[in-house]
């Protein structure tokens, strides 16, 4: 019950937002005061979308904090992990077949992640985080290699992929992989992210600086920000 | 001390003082909308993402990735049904009507199926704790829900229409159940008498033993155990009726509706017909009436745009992709491809398909020949094609009927084509073409596996033989006991939420774990996907199955 209350009052900066008077009373008798003063928005109206444009593009550093209290939460999981690419063919998302090392074992950064596009809970979301790191990275995304690759890859086509890539504005250096059932199988079971059925796949990110370096392997759903930071940290 | 300040919190948050507060904030206006366009409004937006001034919804997750449009509507997660999904072992929790707006009591047995214990105890959603909810991502205790969960952008308005959607939303019990019993029923065409007592045969089958080995359980539901008496009360008697059609495929709709009307059912299980199934494609879409059809030759195309059938294969469209990626990719040089097919029927689909697929491919050129529905080509026929067309590649869309006379060509010892390809999907029963005097010169297209390699099928073989059932048809029977079974494991999920939408969206979800007792080497699914076997072999019948080319157009 302790972490439920502090979680409320630290992670839902709006939702405090919405009951101001209230919870600035109860605030000030729980002695927490200082907490809900912090956030920008106290006394505004509910969130509006002109609101959620403004935060992700300047002002405050809400976003900032709650990235740091989010990696101080845990809500998602690091390792660093060594792992064995096996020699496999793949497909990239214009129909030429690949090489797994052409794909994953270059100099470039990398981040990888593991999408199939007829999934609606995870992978959109996965995408969209992909999309608002290169965002928020600008040009510090250009040199690194972003690659979600398919595994539901009998469904997931070149052409599949390709209008998948659009919706979410995927760049040139973006790519989407498939390839043969077995061949994807092999590759998410030396990623360790094979959990048999499509439909049981968790959110992981892989990343990692660049030829023969570790693997930074994140487990959960991060914001755009802790993503930037986490590859900041593997690119220093 | 620090303890009971939480508590204190904890209660305000959760207490009905903080309702009243975000009640007064509401627009003036709000009342101003009817019921009905609240609905249509709240529909639009869990079903499209689409808010009532055309533009697309906007969410946020984890603070800063932000959503946008259809993508993100509440249908992706939580389903047309609204009773959620989970997904890699984070739950979608129901948002029916009865299930958000009653409070949840925490109980072992609500965990199903993830195992976590994450569906905590909550008071009822009211319209303003769904909006913090919506909007925050808080639940009525205050708890921070999943950030799996987007934190919308809404107003006042756009919730209170999402809330009158969700209140809509329910398990009534659909037509085709009552107390005692479930019905069921399968479609047969006339001139298919053999295929139609292949399948009867399994489903009767089946039934039959469903119905013995379940029969003391219906009773127990009566005097069972608290702990019991969710699985024990969703048991029913199954009953399957033989919606026999007649004539073309156009005068099919009112035939449908007669039987539907004289006895509804909840689902439609297999079919066998060779012609065109898309007027039961739109009856199974106009009485949102689930549809499982294991072997359908021309399933609609546009399935995947649609939601309550279900197919197995695409058949004879799939055949011709298939075709058209393998011509491709082993033809190097100019190459004539003959096809031929007769004037009626399902070949025409396939003949286009082929040609589309082959559209802006220079070195390959098209030519069809059309049979008359009533003509079965003899010697001469084939002597003239060959004559004709002797270095040409011959794609024959024939049934083993029109193929007969063909075999006189093997004798006259006239010149053959490059190659003679034939769909799998157009034939009754392929074992007849592996007795066919020219078999070793044909190459077969074909989605499921021409031989058995004793493993696939074993399962469905050995029920077979202990019910000492006939096995006239591997493909269409081992294909009906997939379906059958399917159908059992998908109601044992769905428990007593007899949900139509429900039920699709468990089959959705359940089938690429199944064991696959059929010919397929593969089936899955995932939500708005409808063809379960995606790829097709390229058997060159002469060799051994296992050198057939697998190729996923």
């Amino acid at each position: 019950m302790k972490s439920t209350l502090l979680s409320v009052r630290k992670k839902m900066p709006s939702f405090v937002s919405l009951i101001t008077i209230t919870a600035a009373a109860i605030a000030a008798q729980a002695g927490a005061a200082e907490e809900m003063n912090h956030h920008h928005h106290a006394g505004h109206a509910p969130m509006q979308i002109q609101e959620t444009t403004a935060v992700n593009t300047m002002e405050d550093h809400s976003q900032h904090m709650q990235a740091i209290q989010s990696m101080k939460n845990h809500d998602y999981r690091r390792h660093v992990d060594n792992y064995t690419l096996p020699s496999l063919e793949l497909v990239d998302m214009h129909g030429k077949t690949l090489r797994m090392d052409e794909v994953l074992n270059t100099d470039q950064p990398l981040m990888v992640n593991f999408i199939y596009t007829s999934c609606t809970t995870i992978c959109p979301i996965l995408s969209a985080t992909f999309s608002s790191a290169q965002q928020q990275m600008g040009e510090e995304a250009e040199p690194v290699k972003w690659v979600s690759i398919s595994i539901d890859p009998e469904y997931d086509t070149p052409e599949r992929l390709r209008e998948y890539a659009q919706r979410f504005d995927a760049g040139a250096n973006w790519q989407f992989i498939t390839g043969e059932v077995e061949q994807i199988i092999e590759l998410q079971k030396a990623f360790n992210v094979y959990f048999g059925s499509k439909a049981n796949h968790k959110p992981v990110t892989l990343m990692r600086a660049g030829r023969d370096q570790s693997w930074v392997r994140i487990e959960g759903l991060t914001s755009g920000a802790e993503l930037v930071a986490e590859y900041r940290q593997i690119a220093r | 001390m620090k303890l009971s300040r939480q508590l204190v919190l904890l209660l305000l948050f959760s207490s009905n003082g903080l309702a009243v507060t975000v009640q007064e904030s509401l627009p003036a206006h709000s009342g101003k909308q009817s019921q009905q366009e609240r609905l249509e409004a709240g529909k639009q937006i869990y079903l499209y993402g689409k808010l009532a001034d055309g533009e697309p919804i906007t969410a946020r997750v984890r603070g800063d990735v932000t959503l946008r449009g259809a993508g993100y509507a509440c249908v992706n997660c939580h389903r047309r049904s609204g009773i959620g999904s989970s997904e890699g072992g984070d739950p979608v929790p129901p948002l029916i009507g009865n299930a958000l707006f009653s409070p949840r009591v925490v109980a072992l047995h609500d965990n199903y199926p993830s195992g976590a214990l994450h569906n905590e105890t909550r008071p009822a959603y009211t319209t303003d704790s769904l909006k913090r909810a919506l909007r925050q991502g808080v639940d009525p205790t205050g708890r921070e829900l999943s950030p799996l969960m987007p934190r919308f952008s809404l107003t006042d308005n756009e919730v209170l229409a999402i809330s009158s959607y969700l209140a809509s939303l329910s398990v009534a019990i659909p037509p085709g159940i009552d107390d005692q019993e479930m019905h069921f029923a399968t479609i047969t065409t006339p001139g298919n008498d053999a295929a139609r007592q292949a399948m009867l045969d399994v489903f009767t089958t089946f039934f039959r033993d469903k119905n013995a080995g379940t029969r003391s359980e219906t009773r127990r539901a009566q005097n069972s155990p608290y702990h019991k008496d969710w699985v024990y009360g969703a048991y029913r008697r199954w009953r399957l009726h033989e919606w026999m059609l007649h004539g073309a495929p156009e005068e099919w709709q009112v035939q449908l509706q007669a039987f539907y009307t004289k006895q509804p059912v909840f689902a439609i299980l297999g079919g066998v017909g060779s012609d065109d199934w898309l007027p039961v494609h739109r009856f199974c879409e106009e009485q949102q009436l689930p549809c499982l059809m294991p072997h359908i030759p021309l399933p609609p195309t546009h399935a995947d745009d649609d939601f309550y059938s279900v197919y197995f294969s695409r058949g004879v469209e799939l055949e011709a992709q298939t075709l058209a990626k393998h011509l491709s990719d082993t033809t190097r040089q100019s190459q004539q491809v003959i096809q031929v097919r007769i004037e009626q029927g399902v070949a025409q689909a396939a003949t286009d398909a082929l040609h589309q697929a082959l559209a802006g491919r220079e070195t390959l050129t098209l030519t069809e020949i059309i049979l008359a529905s009533d003509q079965v080509p003899a010697l001469d026929f084939w002597t003239e094609l060959a004559a004709k067309y002797g270095e040409a590649v011959w794609v024959l869309w024939l049934d083993e009927e029109h193929l007969k006379g063909l075999t006189s060509l093997a004798e006259a010892g006239s010149t053959s084509p490059a190659a003679i390809y034939l769909s799998a999907s157009l034939q009754r029963n392929i074992s007849a073409l592996q007795h066919h005097p020219l078999h070793s010169r044909f190459t077969l297209l074909t989605p499921y596996r021409a031989t058995d390699n004793e493993n696939n099928t074993l399962r469905f073989r050995t029920w077979a033989r202990l019910r000492q059932l006939p096995i006239s048809n591997l493909h269409l029977q081992s294909s009906s006991f997939l379906a059958a079974t399917l159908l059992g494991e998908t109601l044992m999920h769905l428990r007593g939420n007899l949900s139509r939408e429900y039920f699709i969206e468990r089959i959705e979800h359940i089938i690429d774990n199944m064991i696959n007792p059929s010919l397929y080497p593969r089936i899955s699914l995932a939500p708005g996907q409808r063809f379960a076997a995606k790829g097709c072999y390229v058997w060159e019948m002469g060799k051994d199955f296992e050198t057939a080319e697998w190729i996923v157009p």
